[in-house]
Parts: structure tokens; sequence; C-alpha cells
């Protein structure tokens, strides 16, 4: 054990040391290429900065005094490698691109990327590969070392604890072995061997004197144990005594200790409880004292309980049930008092209760007896033989509105309308004489005065001798019933007069066939008056036969009485009327049934068709009408089915085709048809069936001719009066003529469009040969302008030469004239670089940008001498927007605006200048398109004449020649505006000064 | 097409290929020009006004084009924006931190120097015919097989006050001024 946990504690400090040697060493490592690294990339920024690649060789080539570091490289700002280093005998290289900043392990090497800055300025990466090969060395023999360590430690510990044990552990076992018995066995006698050693043996003495003081006690308890048995007996008896005086009382008496558990029941309580006295004692009070709440049928608290708390008599309460053993339940009502000696401790409770059963009963019945007569739902009054109210109950409190103290010991004809006065002496009679109680329908008042109409049931109230004492009375309220019952006989009304107003004639009959009721037309109609039909079978007075065959059809009241269906009577029935007359009907029966139940009746339906027939007459003269006007109409007309068979064509059709109509029958119209077109027609007709659409087509027919000529085609369904379709109605119109005119118009519409095309071609043919010409002259004036700037520069470059260096060997005319050649060329350099500038505008690439004008503005002012505070007074009045524009543009625009302020000015007057921006929309921006900022650039110049306004804009223009110039400032800067899609303009008048401005979009 | 634009530049562009070469040359001088502020310190009086800008100055014609203007747009030193400017004659340039002495002003450079006297300017410049640091100039750019080597004139710097950082000494190679 000892040997295991020393085992343990080792191995675990052994790896927790190894552990924490590693992360150390590891550290200093990583602290250690870290500082290299720092001073290293402090060293190279310069190398870096001004691309010294030998310098940076020799800041790498120091680490040859660092043998761990085996690569070393240094990457520029761009990402590029400048510069590497390796060891002597190492052959991987340095990656060609940097990696993130930061330090790194893989495998046995140790990497870090570092940034070479100087003052926050990043210049670019330092590489350094370090070897871990010697830290791990060095952490293996640490390793090895520990292991060492541990084995031999191990090794001591074990001989160690096995001395221990045998002179320490082996007595204190042996002692503890002797308690175990003793505790055991309760044999106290045994004593444990005495130990050698000083302080053991003090233990084993001190343990056996305990063992000694123990067996002296116990002889002492026996002694108590004796003399409290023969007082026990004394107090036996005079319990005895007691529990005989107190069988004899008639109450139940429970008796209990001070803690609650029963010492004592008498015969009552035995009985009651279902429990022997000598069962119970001892038991706690609720185990044979079982009490519920009557209502609750929750326990209350125990009467006992509640007197060992107060301390006083305590009553139990109402409604109590005690459950005797067998479950029977008893309702009882008790009291409890607390035994105690005079002014002493309580020291028991006496539970005196008894049976409640009889006394309650009685109660029960009259409480039952009110609720019922309260909670009925009809009102209930009682009065006396005066016909005086005595009580009066909710029900009727809500029927006739009175409240019980309004009414009682009223006369009860308070309730009754004067003209009802009879009955209730009728009423009072009947009850005098004992009669049985009777139900009489009548009309009572509320107290509002409303007649409601009741149902009253009076019995007679006789006391116990059996004479008659008053009445009590039952009314229910019956206004629902009597409003049924009208509502019933107005419907029975309505049904009558329904039936004698329609047209058609309707028989009734009951489930079993026969005859209920006629209306006024089948009276008519039939011959019968519903007095002589009633009760005849339906055959007896509505005999009926087939018009052609004469034979009797069957009775169609049998037939739905059989079916229980609705029944539509054959065509061409005759009825036989009760004089012998015969009418054409048709009829239809139906059963009568309510919901789901079985039928209870039939109900006939029929009419006269005579002048149905008329009708068809009708009908047939109509259908002529249409044939003639269809055969007389202009188009081609026909009637097909719903399959394309067709059944009739007009005579037009006839007249075009040469046809018959036998040739025409069915789908013999395919024939007149274009083979091209068929196929077609065919499939349009066949949808528009089925989707009882119109339909309509364009296809040739040919005639008797042999030609074909060109017809809109047109059907529509017709629709019978369920609306089902029967036929289909189409026409033919000839289009021929339109036809070709239509397309005559298309042609000649086609023809004009491919001229516009044509002529959009060439101009746009020519457009593009005239942009490459003027690409062409641009590029030519660019170069040319260009190349020539290579010889002034050597005349401007010797001139200077010449100035400088063969000064004194010129005369002052010399010199003057070689100051003229200098400034010629110079002012030609300047108006070359000009040309350049405006061509560079015209084709230059121009990517839009924002562009903070302020400080655009401000940037300009500061870098050009000219501009400086002590040569012009410039205001750039805020806010001046951010544009959207090209910087470098924008720069050209500004400097030129700005250079020509302060150069257009008279002699010896201190330009001043003003620069402020209005944006599109805004207050003061009229004329500005919204989107766009107008800036405007004030000067207190010589001012532009009016006519010379538009002229100023265009490139080699120069107004006044005092002034020296190209004549392009302007035109560079109207190009550059235009080309960012804004606009310039000036106004301005001579002497007093201009305001040049360019609208520009906002940013 | 930057090279191209109005301002700019007395150098001669005979073919495209040689602009080319030479805008990476001046390019790379730009990005010189503007390191040298991070590896030289001024005395306390040239950078005592603090809200004025740290001034980069080119005297004469501008090689550089827009380039320079871009390189140090955001930049600072000792917390001052940079700003470029543009002057014609050495007596208006007395205010700037490095002043870049142009090709064209190159035959006056002792003139010029001698306006300067021992104000803390650090003058740049490059070799024409003579180092410009021989000449007198604080920085010299020379331009030896495709690279830009850097000269400096110690005594210069010391008469200009201003402490030119051992990094940048090691990558440079001294010299001293040399009577023509």
């Amino acid at each position: 054990m000892i040997v295991l946990t020393t085992g343990v504690a080792l191995a675990l400090a052994c790896a927790i040391f190894i552990l924490f040697e590693w992360r150390n060493s590891l550290e200093t490592e990583k602290q250690l290429v870290l500082s290299v690294g720092r001073i290293t990339a402090d060293a190279s920024s310069a190398t870096l900065a001004f691309t010294s690649a030998a310098e940076a060789r020799k800041v790498l080539a120091a680490f040859r005094a660092e043998p761990y570091i085996r690569l070393a490289a240094l990457y520029d700002a761009d990402g590029k490698l400048f510069s590497t280093y390796q060891a002597a005998d190492e052959t991987s290289l340095a990656p060609d691109k940097p990696g993130a900043d930061g330090l790194q392990i893989e495998g046995r090497r140790l990497t870090l990327f570092g940034p070479v800055t100087e003052k926050q300025r990043r210049y670019g990466t330092l590489y350094l590969q370090a070897d871990l090969t010697g830290m791990y060395a060095r952490m293996s023999r640490f390793a090895g070392i520990s292991i060492l360590i541990f084995i031999g430690t191990l090794a001591a510990a074990y001989f160690l604890g096995d001395i221990l044990q045998r002179n320490v552990s082996q007595p204190i076992l042996s002692l503890a072995g002797t308690a175990r018995s003793v505790s055991q066995d309760h044999n106290y006698s045994v004593r444990a061997a005495t130990a050698t050693g000083a302080e053991l043996g003090l233990l084993t003495s001190a343990f056996n004197q305990m063992l000694e003081e123990i067996q002296r006690q116990q002889a002492q308890v026996q002694l108590e144990l004796t003399e409290r048995k023969r007082a026990q007996e004394a107090e036996a008896r005079e319990k005895q005594l007691l529990a005989t005086t107190l069988a004899s009382i008639g109450d139940a008496v429970i008796v209990t200790d001070a803690r609650g558990h029963v010492t004592f029941m008498n015969g009552e309580a035995e009985r009651l409880t279902g429990w022997q006295n000598e069962q119970a004692a001892g038991k706690p009070l609720p185990d044979v004292f079982q009490i519920l709440d009557e209502n609750s049928r929750q326990p209350p608290e125990s009467p006992v309980e509640k007197v060992l708390r107060l301390g006083t008599v305590v009553n139990v309460a109402n409604h109590t049930l005690l459950v005797s053993r067998q479950g029977t339940e008893t309702p009882i009502n008790d009291s409890a008092a607390p035994i105690r000696q005079a002014g002493g401790p309580l020291f028991g409770v006496v539970l005196v209760f008894r049976d409640f059963t009889e006394q309650k009963k009685a109660n029960e019945a009259r409480a039952r007896l009110a609720a019922i007569v309260e909670s009925s739902g009809d009102a209930i009054v009682t009065k006396n033989l005066q016909g005086i109210i005595q009580t009066w109950n909710l029900s009727a409190e809500r029927l006739l509105g009175y409240r019980p103290e309004e009414i009682i010991g009223k006369p009860i004809t308070t309730l009754i309308p004067q003209d009802r006065w009879e009955e209730e002496v009728q009423i009072l009679k009947r009850i005098h004489q004992g009669l049985p109680a009777e139900r009489v329908e009548t009309v009572r008042l509320t107290k509002n005065g409303d007649r409601i109409p009741v149902s009253v049931s009076i019995s007679p109230i006789k006391d116990a001798d059996g004479r008659i004492m008053g009445a009590s009375k039952l009314i229910h309220d019956i206004r629902e019933v009597v409003a049924a019952r009208e509502a019933l006989i107005r419907e029975k009304e309505l049904l009558a007069t329904t039936l004698s107003s329609i047209g058609d004639g309707v028989i009734m009959t009951d489930a079993g066939g026969n005859v209920t009721l006629l209306n006024a037309q089948a009276e008519t109609l039939t011959g019968w008056t519903t007095a002589e039909a009633a009760g005849q079978t339906l055959p007896a007075i509505f005999r009926i036969i087939n018009e052609e065959s004469r034979q009797p059809v069957e009775n169609p009241v049998a037939k739905v009485l059989r079916l229980g269906a609705i029944v539509a009577l054959a065509n061409h029935t005759l009825l036989i009327r009760k004089d012998g007359s015969e009418i054409p009907i048709d009829d239809s029966a139906a059963p009568i049934r309510r919901g789901e139940s079985p039928l209870f009746g039939v109900v006939l339906v029929f009419r006269d068709f005579t002048e149905r027939k008329m009708g068809e007459q009708r009908l047939r003269e109509s259908e002529e009408r249409f044939r003639a006007l269809a055969d007389n109409m202009s188009q081609l007309a026909w009637i097909a089915d719903g399959l394309g068979w067709a059944t009739w064509y007009n005579q037009r059709w006839y007249d075009y085709t040469g046809t018959t109509f036998e040739e025409m029958q069915g789908r013999g119209w395919e024939h007149l048809h274009h083979p091209e077109h068929l196929d077609r027609v065919n499939r349009t007709l066949q949808e528009c069936f089925e989707q009882r659409k119109a339909w309509e087509d364009i296809f040739p027919l040919r005639g008797r001719d042999g030609n074909y000529r060109w017809f809109l085609s047109r059907a529509f369904p017709i629709r019978d009066v369920t609306g089902n379709i029967t036929r289909w109605f189409g026409t033919n119109t000839d289009i021929t003529e339109l036809r070709d005119a239509q397309q005559a118009l298309e042609k000649a519409q086609n023809e004009s469009k491919q001229h516009a095309a044509t002529l959009e071609a060439t101009v746009a043919e020519r457009t593009a040969l005239l942009r490459e010409t003027i690409g062409a002259l641009e590029a030519f004036s660019y170069s040319i302008a260009h190349d020539m700037r290579a010889p002034l520069r050597s005349m401007q470059g010797f001139a200077d030469i010449l100035l400088t260096e063969y000064a004194d060997k010129l005369d002052a005319t010399g010199q003057g004239f070689l100051k003229r050649i200098a400034a010629s060329a110079s002012r030609m350099d300047r108006l070359i670089q000009d040309v350049l500038s405006y061509s560079r505008v015209v084709r230059a690439d121009m990517p839009l940008e924002t562009v903070n004008v302020e400080s655009l503005l401000r940037g300009i002012i500061e870098s050009y001498p000219t501009l400086a505070p002590e040569k012009a007074d410039i205001l750039l009045e805020s806010p001046l927007p951010p544009v959207l524009g090209n910087e470098a543009m924008l720069t050209q625009v500004f400097s030129n605006l700005l250079g020509n302020a302060v150069k257009f000015v008279a002699m010896g007057v201190k330009p001043r200048i003003r620069v402020w921006a209005r944006e599109g929309g805004t207050a003061g921006a009229e004329g500005v398109p919204p989107g766009f900022i107008r800036i405007h650039f004030q000067d207190s110049g010589i001012g532009v004449a009016a006519d010379q306004h538009e002229k100023i804009f265009a490139i080699f223009q120069r107004v006044d020649k005092a002034y020296e110039g190209t004549g392009i400032g302007l035109a560079i800067v109207k190009k550059a505006v235009e080309r960012m899609a804004g606009k310039v303009g000036v106004a301005s008048e001579p002497g007093a000064g201009s305001i040049f401005w360019i609208e520009i979009q906002r940013a | 097409m930057v090279l191209l634009s109005a301002g700019c530049s007395i150098f001669q562009a005979h073919a495209q290929t040689q602009t080319q070469t030479q805008a990476r040359e001046y390019d790379l001088k730009a990005t010189f020009l503007f390191s040298f502020s991070q590896f030289v310190e001024w005395p306390a009086t040239a950078m005592a006004d603090t809200n004025s800008p740290f001034v980069i100055g080119i005297l004469g014609n501008d090689p550089f084009g827009g380039f320079l203007d871009d390189l140090v747009r955001n930049e600072r030193v000792h917390d001052k924006p940079i700003r470029i400017k543009r002057f014609s004659k050495v007596e208006e340039a007395l205010g700037t931190h490095i002043l870049f002495i142009s090709k064209s002003e190159l035959p006056k450079t002792e003139a010029i120097l001698e306006k300067l006297g021992s104000r803390p300017i650090l003058t740049v410049g490059e070799a024409v015919e003579r180092s410009f640091a021989r000449r007198g100039g604080v920085i010299g750019l020379v331009t030896e097989n495709k690279k830009i080597r850097v000269r400096i004139n110690m005594e210069a710097a010391d008469r200009a006050q201003l402490k030119i950082s051992t990094k940048l000494l090691r990558i440079a190679e001294i010299v001293r001024t040399e009577k023509p």
C-alpha cells in the first residue's frame, strides 16, 4: 500500500516536473529566437528601405555565430525575397513568400516571421528558422535521469514500509480484534494481550480498564429494573377500578396518556369505534378514533391533540363522522378534556362522545325538502284556506317578479287576472272537497302587470291529522309551448295557401298510399274533391293510362313507396277524370320525410300537358324561321355535334361548294379543306369542343370551280335548358379580298423597314470611319508634340550650360541673345506640354471616383508658389462638397482655373479669388441640375467681353495677347469637365472680373 | 501617363522603354527621399512648430511626377503631415526639411549650398559628372549597375545639425567634400 502510494506520487511529480521543464525550455528557446529576430529586424530596416542587398547579406551573415539558426531571409514590402542566409550544412531553402507574422513550431524547427519596421513604417519581413534538435536531446537526457531517480526512490520506500509494518501495525491490529470480539459477543471479561513497546502497552491497559467499568454499571441497571416492576403492578390495580366505573356510563369515553396514546375505552366507546379495549390500548388515538369532517371528508384536528396543545376543554366541531374499525360511519358530537393533578402537568386526556344519528336524520329531511322547493324550476307557492300566500320560492320570484317579502301575506288573487277569478273559486272548491290535484292551463299576472300563460297544478296541504290547511300551487311557465303551438298553426295555414295557389295539381298521401289532400288544381284536374277523396287509395282517384297502348301505368305513389326516391312519370300519360274524360299529363312523385326518419307520405305533382304540346308546335315554327334566315345570309353556315359530325348546312354552303347533303354528311366537309390546313383545323375544333368555348380559325375552302378561297370561320355552342351543349352552330365568312390587301400592306412595311436598316448601317459605318480618322489625327498630334520636346530640351539645356559655364566669354549682347533662345525654347516647351495635356485629357482613360474638392484645392494652393498667400488672396468658402470625378483631371482643371485667375489681372493688382459651390436643387443654384455641384471661381481680373465667352474655351484662342500663354488652358478645362459628364461656363464683363464655373456630379 | 503631365520634367525620353526604366529609377529615388525622413533626426528647432507640415521640397524641374505626392499622401514624420513643394529659386526653399536639388539645378550646386548655409535641411542630389555629396551636399544618389547607392557627406550633415541613423550610415558610402 505504502509502496503504491509513494510510487504514484513520485510518478506524478516526475511527470509534472518533466512537463514543466519542457515548457520552460521551449519558452526560453522561443524568447531567444524572438529577441534575435527583433535585433536582426531592427538592423535590417535601412537595407530594405534603401534596397542594399550587400548590406542585407552582411546582416544575415552574422548568424554564422548562432549555429542553431538554420535559415534566415528578408522580404521587401511587396513580399519579394530580398536576401537569404543558410547555415553551412543546411539543405532546405527559405520560403519564396513571407507567411503571417508569428512563431510556429514545425517538427523540430521553430520558424518566425517578424515585421521589419522603422518608426512604425513597415519595410518588409524577416524570416528565421531555428533548430530545436539540441533542446530535444537535452530533454530526453533529463527524462532518463528522472526515471532512474523514480526507480531508486521506490525501492527505498518498499524496504522502509516493511520495517514499519512489523513494529507498529501488527500490535494495533491485535487490539482491534479484541475490541471487535467484545462488542459482538458482549463478553466484557476478555482482555487484550499486553503488547511490547511502551506506547502500545499503555493503550492496551487503558482498554482493559474501560472493560472493567462497563461490567460494574451493568449490575447496577439490573437492580433498578426489579424495583420499577413492583410499582407498575400497584398502578394496574387502580386502573381496573376506574374502568369498571366508566363502563356503566351511557356516553362513550376514551382516555389517553399525555402522548395521546389510548389507555382506556368504555363499553359504549368499544361499540362505536368497533375496537376492543385490549386491542386499542397503547395505540395512538387517531388509529382508534378515526373522524372525518362530514362535508370535506377530511380528518379534522384530533380533539386530543387540540387539548394537549391548548390545555383546556375542547368541543369537537359539528358534522363530525366517526369511522369504526369495520368502516361504518356514525355522526357524533363530542368533547375532550385534559386530565391533570391539581395544578400539576397534564398527564392525559379524556374524550367523551355520543351517537348523533337520530337527531341528524330529522334535520336532513327538513333541509332537503326546503332545498327541493327552493331549487325547483317551477314556481311553488303555498296559501292557506283564506287564499293568503304563505310561502314563495326562488322560481316564483323569477317567474312572477315579486320578492318573497313583497308577496307573502298578500291574497293569491294578486296574481290572478280578474277575468280568471271564477277559475280560482272552482279550484278552491275542489281543494275544500279534498279532490286530487289537477293541471289547469291559465294566465297569471306578473308584478309588471304582464299576462303570462302558465300551467298550474294544485295540491292540498294537510296537517298531521289529515285536515286541509291550505294548498300548494305549482306554476309552470308555458310561454314557449304556447308560442310553438301557434307557429305550427301558422305553418299549416301557409302550406294550405301555397298548395291552393300553385298551378300544378298536388295530391298528398300517407305512408300507406291513402289520399290525405288534394289542392284546388288537383281537384279541377281529377274532378274529385278532397272531402270525397280523403282516405281512398291513390289509384281510385288518379287513374292513368299510356296514350298509345291504352294500358294502365304503374301508380307513381306505389313506386315511390317501393323505391323511397323521387319518381318521374313516363311521357304520353293520360289521366282519366272522375267524369271519364281524358287529359294528357306529366307528373312526378316524391317521398315526404323529415331528416333521416322513415317516409311518412308521398306528394304527387302533375300538370296538364295539353298546353306543353302546343309549345312544341311553336318551336317547330321558330326553327323554320331560323332556316329561312340561315339559308339567305351571306356566310356559309352549318350545325354539327360535339364530335364534328355535321347535321345541317345552309343553302349558301351548297351553292359555294357545289356539293349535296349526302356528300357533306358526317365529316364529309373534310374533303373541301386544303390538305395543309386540315390537321390544324381538326385540332383547334377538337380543343374548343372539349373546353366548351367558341371556335375561330382561318383556312381556305375549295369552291365548286376547284379554286380555294379564304374563310374566317367561327362556331359557338348551343345549350339546352339544363345548360348541356347539344350542338354547335358555325359560320364561314369569305375574307379572301381582305387577306390579299393585308398581305400587300405587310410587304410594303417590311420593305420600308429594310431601307431604314440599310441606312442605319451606312451611318454607323461612316461614323466609325470618322472616329478612326479623328483618333489617328489625335495620335499623330500627340506623337509630334511629344517628339518635338526632345530637341527643345537640348536647346534649353545647352543654352543653360552656355549661360552658366561660358558667361564670361560672351558680351552682354551675346548673353541677351542666348537668354532669348532659352526663353523661346522654354515657351515652346510649355506650349507642347499644354498640347500634350490637352491630348491626354482627350485620350486618357478616366475612371471616376469620389474626390474631396476642398482638400484638393488646398493642396494645389499650397504647392504653387504663385498661389501663395503673399501673392494672392484666395478664399475657399465651405462647404465644398465631394464630387464624382477623376482626381488627376480635376487637379488639372482647378490648377488651370486658379492659374488664370491670378494671371489675368491688371498690373500691380494683387489677385483676389473666391471659390464657392452650390448644389443643384438648393437656393442660389438656379439652372444647376439635381445631383450636380456648380463650383465657382470668381476673380478680380481683367474680365472677358461677352462676345468672347464662347471663344475662350476653344483651343489656341488667346484673347489678350499682352499676357503670356498658350491658349490651351481653358480648352483643357472644358474637355476634362465634359469628359467627367459636366459643363463649364463663364459670367464676365471687361474690367469687372470673371466668374468661371464648372458643373460636376455630386459624389 | 502620369509622367507626361504638365508640371513635369526635364528628362529626355526618346523611346518608351527608356521612359519606363527611368520611371522606375525615379519611383525608387522618390521612395528613398521619403525614407530618409525616417532615418534622420532633425534638430528640435526645425521641428518645433507643431502646426506646420514636414516639407519635402523640389528645387527645379520635378522628375517624380505625381509619384512622390501619392507616396506621402497619408504618411507622417514626427507626427507632422508631409507636404511636397516645388521651387524654382533656392531663396524660396529655405523652410524645407528635405530639399531635392533637381538635375536642372545641379550646375549651380555650390551656389545653392552656400545660400542654404547651416540651415537644418537635408539636401539630396544626383550625380552629374561628380557626386552631389562630394560637392558638399548631405546625401548623393548614385546609380551604379542599375542600382541606386547612397553617399553621405558627414561634414555636411554635421553642418546642418542632422543626426543620421547608423543604420543608414551602414548601407551608405561616406564621402568628403572634394574641391573640383
